[in-house]
């Protein structure tokens, strides 16, 4: 039935679902969610992964979801019981609420490490299942020391800031630069705990028992945002001269055109803008895909931001055009959009890769990450 | 050999093997391949889930699984394990035409209950129950913003301030004791002639107003209409209906944070435009029992109405909400005074 042979070829992966169909899976998952007041919620998400992944096609096998209604609804609940408890302290004293949600986001590296392996674990491809290994310390780390710089520069910042202003004193340079120096330290090193999360993700990622290989490096996420840095300038620098020349059109000529110019530089700010942060999206996938493997068979990402920006755009159009009856549909072009654009370069088949025994987990964690929307999606 | 075509996977490794399933005499589910051949009951399909049009998979008791195109005769066999049975209501409702617009018309009409009576009905109960000191505190807030950047210290004379701060007092004496009010004076040339509420039970008069006004009474009644805001705790109950709304929309479509569900509560807009009217008209009701109480003529209101509309090009009222949704009702609002 397949070729079997030792050749390597391009495995696309192809998105067979379509926005007609799923329309009718996500009205009645939403009617039947009203109509039982949210508990619902566990089966639609089951069904709406499962109509996705059944949906995703790679070399004549599909994808499957796993995961059972009744574990996503405990970790619902459990989570719908921790807002309500959270909403009672608040009203009670906002600072007690302001003390549980601050304990409630120093499990979000806890929650995403859980929603991780939840989502993996219920993942299958040849009735392999995937799996993510539970590693909880190099998150925390990351999460813990990536903000700490930004963090104590604004701390510094305001307490100079603040206790100058109540001395009525000019607030001492020396330290104001201090803190600058740490803001600035602290976006500057962003790229490198960025590429270190992604790097993460992917290596304790494996399907069956093996793993994903990622060999990415910190210096191309670098270059991403060096790149997209000089994009924002020149974005700055296009719509200050459209801007200049309105002023200085607004002499001579009549109001007419200025008003197109300020127009245009509007148009350009935003599409200028829309343009950098897809650049971004686009690159940092590509890079990332692009630098994992599997088995020696590696991956291929080919998303361009114009093409991501325009699906994006159109989609959100769309949305409120229709007053939100064209989600189903912005879901799928998204989908399809973002698979299409994903390759596997493989050598032989793909038979032997070998399962891991798994045992059936709670899904509070991913209940957790999802609520807080911390679901780890590449 | 007649059969459907699948693809089993044993579920210890990821090779395929091309069978042919079909159910035998005896009722069970025959599965045949080149290297393999094997015989599950029916009971021991432990999981065949059903939706969408195109496949189906099916778990087997032993952890194999079988991938088949969806065919008639597979979703027969299917239809005699329990799970698929149960699922067949809901994939029925998911896939036929009349069921999908049934549900959509239904869940239209929920949304535009829950929005028409549910939100306002929630912003009131948690409005009303809210301590006092966050109203304060949003007061304040507002004011501290207003002061900066859109008014100055009233420079109307002190006498003419304490005349109308006596009427006022006069006004809310008898009224709720849970309700706190204070009078407060700013020049506005931002704002021109203006009256509005806020949170923490402060009505603003700004000089442009006073100077409108052509008698004490018309002032009288503005203020009624303002007391009435405070007293229903109008712009608290306008800030949770607005950003309810919002979220449970976003709640009901899926995923909160994603730029698709942001952008269908984009239409929340319409409805609070909705909203404000009908707390001009509960204020507007409020002053006419006060007024009717205090001795004060209704159409003293239809007058500093007209003229506040007339020196405002465009029609917004007194609250500078919105115009869109206030410019016809405005007449109408004049008209019930009269
Ligand atoms: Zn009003």
């Amino acid at each position: 039935m397949e070729e079997e042979n030792s050749d390597t070829r391009e495995l696309s992966i192809e998105f067979t679902g379509s926005g007609s169909e799923y329309f009718g899976i996500w009205i009645v998952n939403i009617l039947l969610t009203i109509l039982t007041l949210g508990i619902y919620t566990a089966w639609a998400k089951v069904r709406t992964r499962k109509y996705f992944y059944n949906n995703t096609r790679m070399d004549g096998a599909i994808f499957d979801y796993h995961a059972s209604p009744i574990a996503i609804l405990k970790g619902w609940a459990i989570v719908v019981g921790v807002l309500i408890v959270q909403q009672v302290l608040s009203s009670i004293n906002i600072l007690y609420g302001l003390g549980l949600l601050l304990a409630i986001m120093a499990f979000i590296p806890w929650a995403m490490v859980r929603s991780r392996v939840f989502n993996l674990l219920n993942t299958s491809y040849r009735n392999v299942r995937f799996y993510f290994e539970r590693e909880y310390k190099e998150l925390y780390t990351i999460f813990l020391i990536a903000p700490l710089p930004i963090i104590v520069g604004y701390g510094l910042f305001f307490y100079v800031a603040i206790s100058a202003e109540s001395a009525e004193v000019t607030p001492d340079t020396g330290i104001m630069a201090l803190a600058g120096v740490f803001i600035l330290a602290g976006f500057v090193l962003l790229p490198y705990y960025l590429h270190r999360f992604y790097s993460f993700i992917i290596t304790r990622s494996s399907f069956g028992r093996t793993p994903f290989e990622n060999c990415s490096s910190a210096g191309a996420f670098y270059s991403i945002y060096l790149k997209a840095f000089g994009l924002g300038l020149l974005v700055g620098v296009a719509m200050m001269v459209v801007m200049g020349v309105s002023a200085g059109l607004a002499d001579v000529a009549d109001g007419v055109i200025s008003v197109i110019m300020g127009v245009l530089a509007f148009v350009i700010y935003l599409i200028g803008i829309y343009y950098v942060i897809y650049f971004i999206e686009a690159t940092k996938l590509n890079e990332i895909w692009g630098k994992t493997s599997i088995d020696g068979n590696r991956f291929i990402s080919k998303l361009e931001p114009w093409g991501l920006m325009w699906v994006m755009l159109s989609n959100t159009v769309l949305i409120v055009i229709t007053l939100g009856i064209y989600i189903p549909w912005a879901h799928v072009r998204m989908t399809r959009y973002r698979l299409n654009h994903l390759l596997i370069e493989v050598t032989g088949d793909m038979d032997n890769y070998i399962a891991k025994g798994h045992k059936e987990m709670g899904a509070l964690g991913a209940e957790l990450g999802d609520a807080m929307d911390f679901e780890i999606s590449l | 050999m007649s059969g459907i075509s699948a693809n089993y996977y044993d579920g210890q490794s990821s090779k395929r093997h091309a069978v042919s399933i079909q159910l035998d005499a005896n009722g069970m589910l025959s599965i045949h391949g080149d290297s393999l051949s094997a015989c599950y009951p029916l009971d021991e399909i432990t999981m065949a889930y059903r939706i969408g049009k195109r496949v189906r998979m099916i778990k087997l008791s032993d952890g194999a699984s079988l991938e088949a195109e969806t065919t008639p005769e597979l979703d027969a066999i299917l239809d005699q394990t329990k799970q698929h049975k149960h699922q067949g209501l809901v994939h029925r409702l998911e896939s036929k035409l009349k069921y999908i617009v049934m549900a959509l018309l239904l869940t239209i009409a929920f949304a535009f209950g829950f929005l028409t009576w549910g939100v306002p009905a929630l912003a009131k109960s948690v409005a009303f129950s809210l301590p006092v000191e966050t109203q304060d505190y949003l007061g304040e807030g507002t004011m501290e913003v207003f002061d900066e950047y859109f008014m100055q210290p009233s420079k109307l004379d002190k006498t003419r301030q304490a005349a109308i701060e006596k009427r006022f007092q006069a006004l809310i004496s008898g009224l709720d004791e849970r309700d706190r009010y204070e009078l407060l004076f700013r020049d506005s040339e931002k704002m021109g002639a203006n009256a509005f509420a806020l949170p923490s039970g402060s009505i603003v008069l700004t000089d442009q107003f006073i100077a409108l006004a052509e008698n004490e009474k018309e002032i009288d009644s503005v203020l009624a209409h303002e007391i009435g805001h405070v007293h229903f705790r109008h712009s608290l109950r306008g800030a949770i209906q607005s950003s309810s709304a919002a979220v449970l929309i976003a709640l009901m479509t899926g995923d909160v944070a994603s730029m698709s569900s942001f952008a269908a509560t984009l239409p929340t807009l319409l409805v609070n435009m909705n909203y404000s009217r009908q707390f001009e008209t509960e204020a507007d009701n409020y002053a006419k029992q006060l007024m009717k109480e205090k001795g004060i003529e209704f159409y003293h209101f239809a007058r500093i109405l007209t003229r506040l509309t007339a020196s405002h090009d465009v029609a917004d009222d007194d609250d500078s909400l919105n115009f869109l949704s206030s410019h016809p009702s405005t007449k109408e609002r004049i008209k019930s005074f009269q």
